[in-house]
Formats: C-alpha cells, structure tokens, sequence
C-alpha cells in the first residue's frame, strides 16, 4: 500500500497506537487484538442482537465507517478495523464510543472475558518464500506483512524466518486482552502445558502443549504503545 | 445417522437452496451487499425467519458482504435447516442481494497428537474454546478457527495442518491454485473428495470438497 510510511490512513485519518486507543475516552470493554479493535456483547436473544447490529449500521453509517459484525444467537462481537491488518486510526475511537454507546441504550455490556484472537505464525525456512501458495490455498490477501481472509472470518498468517529445524517451528498465537494473558497462560499450564518461554511476559509467554505444539498467548498488542 | 437428520446430498436435493454450500461449519450462504446498513435489515429479516423457525443462524455482517451460517448445535444439518435456508434465499432474492459462493469457506485447524495423550484440555484452556462432538473444540463465540484433534500412531506425515472446506464445485480450481503457486500435491488418491497438498516448506493444507457433497 502507498501509505505504508506515513502516519495516515488512505481516509487521512491519523493513525494511532493501540495505547492511545485505551487512552480515548468511551472506549472501556473493547480491546486492541490480531485485526483491530474489537468486543463481545453477550446477548439474551438473537433479536436483540439484530436490532443491536441496525443500531450499529446506523450510528456507524453516520460517521462514513462500517465495522464488522458478528451476529450469534447469544452474542454480538463487533471489529472496528477496516483494514484485516488492524491499524488504528481515530475514527476507530469514535466507532468503539458510537457502539458503546449502542449497546447501552440496549443494557448491553460488554464481556471481555470472552475474547480472542486466533493468528498462524507460519515458520519459513530462509530463501524460501511460501506466500503464494498459502494466499492460493486459503484465498487469502497480501496485506502489508500478513495474509488475511479478505472477509476477515479466518485466522491471520503471519510469517517469520527460522534458522534451523526444530523449535520456532509453526504455531498457534492467542491474541487476548492484556489483563488476561497471565491467567490464561496459568490455565494453559494447568491443563497439561509446559512454559517453553517466558523471557518475554507479561507481553507474551511461549507455551508448549502436552505433546510439545507451540501456542504463544500474547497481551501485548492489546497495550502496544507503537503505530503498527 | 439418525432418521431426522440430513446429509449435505439431501440438503442440495432441496428447492430453493442454491445459494448454499455445505462446509464443515454447516449450510453456508454468502451474499454482496450495497452497505452495512443493509446487511443489518437483511439481519433483521433472518432473526424473524429464525424465531418462527426455531433454528438460528451465525450471520458474519461486514461493510459490502453478509454470510450466513446453519447448523444444529450438533453440528449435523435437519429439517430446520432447510427451511431456514429457504427462507432466507427467499428474503435475500427479495431485497435483490447477489449471491457469490466463491466467498465461502471454513477452516479448522487439524491438531495431530500421539494417541495416548489428551491434549485438548491444554488447546482449549489456550484458547478460551470449549468442547464441541467428542474431538473438537470451538470459540464459544464462533468466531475463531475450530480445533479437530486427531490421533497419529507414528511421527512424520499426518501432523497438524489446516483444513479448508470449500464450495464442492471451486475445490478443484483451489488445488490447482495452490498448485501454480509452488504448492506440491502430496495425495490425491481422494480426490474429489478432498486433496492433500504441501507448501514450499512441507506444511500440509487439505482441500476439503466432500463436506458439501455427502455428510
């Protein structure tokens, strides 16, 4: 994308850091994970939630910016990010507000603890680029240094460079909300699962499961202070 | 397979069902929209359809697209299903909506494991899922990628990979795809039902086409 080293959007919106997103006001409940700003909403009934999603269209469609959203029988999510890559501008901030606000007109709140969001960390050996082939077979699109579902439905790829066989191999990353990475990290090592690495925390820890599959849980990305 | 439930076969066998796929995640339907607006009245429109029929769907709204999604909470398809499907078709060929399977697929994420150890507690603790049939695990919220595990006798090939269930007439086309784009095809001694592959660096993708075939 042209915009790549600029601190604009395409909609020359600025762009901010997941930290200067919790820092605007009206945006409690929702969190900076893998694909942009993002909450749950539990709800009591399928209908509430449609008239939760017109509501959204609504008041997002006002401001020129549609989220998307995903309409269950017991719960709304909603994801600011137009962009599957996740960045952040300060329409997002206004989205997150419009919705809140949404949702409190209808005794919704939001559930935090409900929250994820699944990446692939795809290992590559150097010289050997397997872009190509993983767009082909998901039919996924480049988007800057991911590939991503162009619905934003499926898990993330992101790639990385291995020197050697053996660990740093591919892995599953959770992307959760940053008060939560230490309690589901305990319970991931309480269910059978071996701390590989955790030079990092509390911004991510690199588990192990009980047949050695590497899951990274990270809480980082939801407090990062850098513009991605 | 119980006298009530229905295989994807008899599903298509329906009226009023072709804009559906049956994918690993269930009947699936995709369809372009003008804005976010209207995919949220079409939403409207599918909640009463769903509370008249007692059956109610997944539906995925995004700024130009809605998918809709059907299933028991089973995961097997019945009666429901094909009524709401039909219903929903006819709601969206009402408000003019332009369907497009080639947007449609499901993924899961095939977990291999040793047979004699459990590691479904640990996935699911990690990613906040909870059990789903005997050897799965879902987002509570469907929303992230399923877990199927299966067990392996020996190290090697038969590892953890990803699935994707496609639409059963754009499967061929995927592989090739995937093919011309440095993919190796490593089994396809199943095919059409599904296709092994491998990427560049020996990850193992599998084509999937049977989901909407048989069931």
């Amino acid at each position: 994308m042209s915009d790549d080293h600029d601190s604009f959007g395409h909609d020359g919106d600025e762009r901010i850091s997941a930290a200067q997103f919790h820092a605007e006001p009206g945006t409690d409940g929702w969190h900076v994970l893998y694909g942009g700003a993002q909450t749950v909403y539990p709800t009591d009934s399928f209908a509430t939630g449609a008239e939760f999603a017109r509501r959204i269209a609504q008041t997002a469609g006002e401001i020129g910016r549609e989220p998307d959203i995903d309409l269950r029988p017991h719960s709304v999510s909603v994801c600011t990010a137009r962009n599957p890559r996740g960045r952040l501008s300060r329409t997002d901030a206004e989205v997150a507000r419009r919705v809140s606000a949404a949702a409190r007109e209808l005794g919704l709140a939001p559930d935090p603890s409900r929250l994820q969001t699944v990446q692939l960390g795809v290992a590559e050996f150097p010289g050997v680029d397997t872009r190509a082939f993983w767009a082909a077979a998901l039919g996924y699109e480049v988007v800057d240094d991911v590939l991503a579902d162009p619905l934003r439905r499926g898990p993330r790829l992101w790639f990385y460079g291995l020197d050697k066989p053996g660990r740093g191999r591919t892995h599953v990353d959770v992307a959760v909300p940053h008060a939560q990475g230490e309690s589901r990290a305990h319970a991931a090592l309480e269910a059978g699962g071996r701390l590989a690495w955790d030079g990092d925390a509390p911004a991510w820890w690199g588990l192990a499961s009980p047949d050695n599959h590497g899951v990274d849980i990270a809480a980082w990305g939801d407090v990062h202070d850098g513009v991605m | 397979m119980a006298a009530d439930l229905v295989s994807a076969q008899r599903f298509h066998a329906s009226d009023g069902v072709e804009d559906w796929r049956v994918l690993y995640s269930g009947a699936t339907a995709h369809w372009r929209t003008a804005s976010l607006a209207q995919g949220a009245d079409f939403a409207e429109r599918i909640a009463d359809a769903a509370l008249q029929l007692g059956r109610f769907p997944d539906v995925d709204l995004r700024p130009r697209d809605v998918v809709v999604t059907t299933r028991r909470d089973d995961g097997a398809l019945d009666a429901a299903d094909i009524a709401l499907a039909q219903r929903i078709s006819q709601i969206a060929h009402s408000a003019g909506l332009v369907p497009d399977p080639s947007m449609m697929q499901a993924m899961q994420l095939a977990v291999a494991h040793a047979r004699d150890v459990d590691v479904r507690p640990f996935f699911e603790a990690a990613f906040g899922y909870e059990d789903f049939d005997d050897a799965d695990a879902i987002d509570p919220n469907r929303r992230g990628i399923p877990l199927a595990f299966h067990p392996f006798d020996r190290v090697g090939r038969g590892r953890t990979h990803v699935d994707v269930s496609v639409p059963a007439e754009l499967a061929e086309t995927r592989v090739r795809a995937a093919i011309a784009a440095g993919g190796r095809l490593v089994d396809d001694s199943h095919a059409p039902r599904w296709w092994t592959l491998a990427s560049p660096d020996n990850h193992g993708v599998d084509i999937a086409a049977w989901p909407d075939t048989e069931g």
